[in-house]
């Protein structure tokens, strides 16, 4: 974990941050990166006057705005957190590059379509970093998968079920009749993203969408095809009960075992002893194996607070965040095929 | 020596910071026949408390035993912990932040208590003012059934104590603080940021009577380090009454080991939690603890 060591070091590289949008989203990086670094937000824009005025009489440490611009002109600030609704980051992202704010740090989903996003990329100029708020990458049971699998642990990948399911909606969902996209935008995108990162996806086989509440999708099917034709499987929804919390999961088959894994654990299970389960066949991790004492401040789940580090720790060390803009353009152009190809 | 022991809620209420899968289980096996044999076994085993968030299920719960179960009613001390976050982290994806603070202050409105708050507030511009009626009104209907000697202390659910701190909130606390003790009660923290908490409450000179926090050996949910926990609770456990959670890792260890290792911490801890769907489970797990961490407490009471 390269964003643990040594953070003490590029947690205090004094710089100014500023939040575009102090909802839920917000205030969770806001109150992370504070507590790594007090006073490290300096300023917060949401265009509610009620949240503008109540926050500002509540918090006396950050300087609110209702306007983008002022806040830009008065702040200077070096790194800008936008969790606003995803309809309105194209725009405010597309004005912070212009006005050379150098570290965006940007809420997922990054756009409402790959075709946004690519034109953010073109008009990024080189020294200007934009990382993507995809932190299930950083949730340390998959990449602990990731590097099993990369050791060859299973022999020959030979098949992968997945889904990521929640509780959250219950009912139609505003937000998303605006945009034309539901479910597998909003919570999907990380799925996706996994499946890209981790078994190199390359194409989109068949998608089914299902509409409960609205005119979007608040469950989707999907089959995909990996660069090495493995069939992935995988299913998408935010209307499951069962789910009291959003749960992420991949099973893995392959020659030689299978492998589990959630945010919360790692299961493995070999016909033969390896090397990487400690010359044994079986593994089972769960969350308090892995995040002993780590990280430095807990709040939400431990990843909001791996991501965190791991952008401020690409920009003490000048490399390229895991979730750039850059990095994630192919998972957002898999999210416009499977829309593209649903059979309603 | 550790005076109290508490029967936790996470196994009634569908939660594990294990694996969401065993939470799924635990919730079906979790009905009120079944709590209110847990219930029993723990009191049986040596708990004398029981700490819980206000979850429905769990009003559900109390407001049968105080109908039908007034004797085990009456045998707890109870710690609340408030407020219910996920409920509003739900609404707030649905709705969006800004739609679920209009739509609780409007909810909260018609109801009189809150009424004279918000016109107070609103007079003042105090914030923290509408926040203490919110918190107020969530406990109205748990210290409607509770026995008002038996309820020891509101702690503040870790979600806000971080923010507490993250944004350095002094007059919240101070106004939290006043609200209770004017209906006779104290308020706790809840945090998994316990040095953190520990450098605050310094600064800020805030004298708390209860802090509830992750404490176990391997360190899960202690922030910012296993080393520095201790050193904190050491610290603060002269002033303050600590209640351990979280004391199995969320099932990583067994109770043998929990024990081992708070043995160390037994004269600054106040109280140690446990929460199981299993009847048997749970009173040994009491049992076990009674008689290792508690015995000498337990003497001088009787």
């Amino acid at each position: 974990m390269p964003e643990v060591g040594d953070y003490e070091q590029y947690v205090h590289q004094d710089l100014r941050s500023a939040i575009v949008g102090f909802g839920k989203m917000g205030i969770l990086h806001s109150g992370i990166l504070n507590m790594l670094a007090p006073g490290l937000v300096k300023a917060a824009v949401d265009r509610s006057r009620l949240m503008k005025i109540g926050a500002s009489r509540l918090i006396k440490g950050v300087n609110f705005y209702n306007d983008l611009d002022k806040m830009l002109r008065k702040e200077t600030p070096d790194i800008v957190y936008v969790t606003t609704p995803v309809q309105f980051h194209k725009d405010i992202v597309d004005m912070l590059l212009k006005t050379n704010v150098k570290y965006v740090f940007l809420e997922k989903p990054p756009t409402v379509t790959h075709q946004q996003l690519v034109s953010l990329v073109e008009e990024m100029r080189t020294d200007q970093t934009v990382m993507v708020g995809l932190q299930k990458r950083y949730a340390l049971p998959f990449r602990h998968a990731k590097m099993l699998l990369s050791d060859g642990i299973l022999g020959e990948i030979t098949k992968v079920s997945a889904y990521i399911r929640s509780a959250d909606m219950q009912g139609p969902v505003s937000r998303s009749q605006t945009i034309g996209r539901g479910a597998l935008l909003d919570l999907g995108i990380h799925l996706v993203d996994l499946l890209l990162w981790i078994f190199d996806v390359c194409a989109v086989e068949a998608s089914i969408c299902h509409k409960i509440y609205g005119t979007t999708d608040d469950r989707f099917e999907m089959q995909l095809r990996t660069t090495k034709n493995v069939e992935v499987t995988a299913d998408v929804t935010w209307s499951d009960n069962e789910y009291r919390w959003p749960e992420t999961r991949l099973e893995i088959s392959g020659t030689r075992g299978v492998l589990r894994a959630t945010e919360d654990y790692v299961r493995v299970e070999l016909t033969e002893k390896h090397i990487s389960l400690g010359n044994e066949t079986r593994l089972a991790l769960y969350k308090p194996h892995y995040y002993q004492g780590v990280p430095p401040v807990n709040l939400a789940d431990p990843e909001y607070t791996l991501e965190n580090l791991h952008l401020l720790f690409c920009i003490f060390s000048g490399t390229e965040p895991l979730t750039s803009l850059r990095n994630v353009s192919s998972t957002m152009n898999i999210i416009d095929e499977l829309y593209a190809k649903a059979i309603q | 020596m550790v005076d109290q022991l508490l029967l936790g809620d996470n196994s009634f209420i569908g939660v594990s910071h294990l694996a969401q899968d065993k939470a799924r289980e635990e919730a079906k096996e979790a009905g009120l026949e079944n709590k209110i044999s847990v219930i029993e076994s723990a009191i049986a085993g040596g708990a004398t408390g029981f700490t819980f968030s206000t979850y429905e299920s769990n009003l559900a719960l109390l407001k049968h035993l105080s109908t039908s179960r007034e004797d085990l009613l009456k045998r707890l001390q109870y710690y609340i912990l408030v407020p219910h976050v996920q409920s509003y982290v739900r609404k707030a994806n649905i709705a969006g932040t800004t739609s679920l603070l209009r739509q609780e202050l409007s909810n909260a409105l018609p109801r009189a208590s809150f009424l004279w708050d918000a016109v107070i507030s609103s007079l003042r511009l105090k914030p923290e003012n509408f926040a203490a009626a919110l918190l107020k009104a969530e406990l109205v209907p748990y210290l409607k059934i509770l026995p008002k000697e038996n309820v020891a202390g509101i702690l503040l659910h870790e979600v806000l104590t971080e923010l507490v701190m993250a944004f350095d909130l002094p007059d919240l606390v101070t106004c939290l603080e006043g609200s209770l003790q004017r209906s006779g009660l104290s308020l706790g923290f809840e945090t998994r940021n316990f040095s953190h908490l520990c450098e605050y409450i310094s600064r800020r000179e805030l004298r708390p009577k209860y802090l509830m926090t992750p404490f176990n050996p391997l360190g899960y949910q202690m922030a910012r380090s296993k080393e520095a926990v201790e050193k904190a609770v050491d610290s603060l456990g002269k002033n303050a009454k600590i209640i351990a959670i979280n004391v199995l890792a969320s099932g990583a260890i067994d109770i043998n080991q929990a024990v081992q290792y708070i043995r160390r911490f037994k004269d600054t801890i106040y109280a140690v939690t446990s929460s199981s769907t299993k009847p048997s489970r749970i009173r040994h797990n009491f049992q076990t603890l009674r008689s290792d961490l508690v015995e000498g407490s337990y003497s001088r009471a009787e």
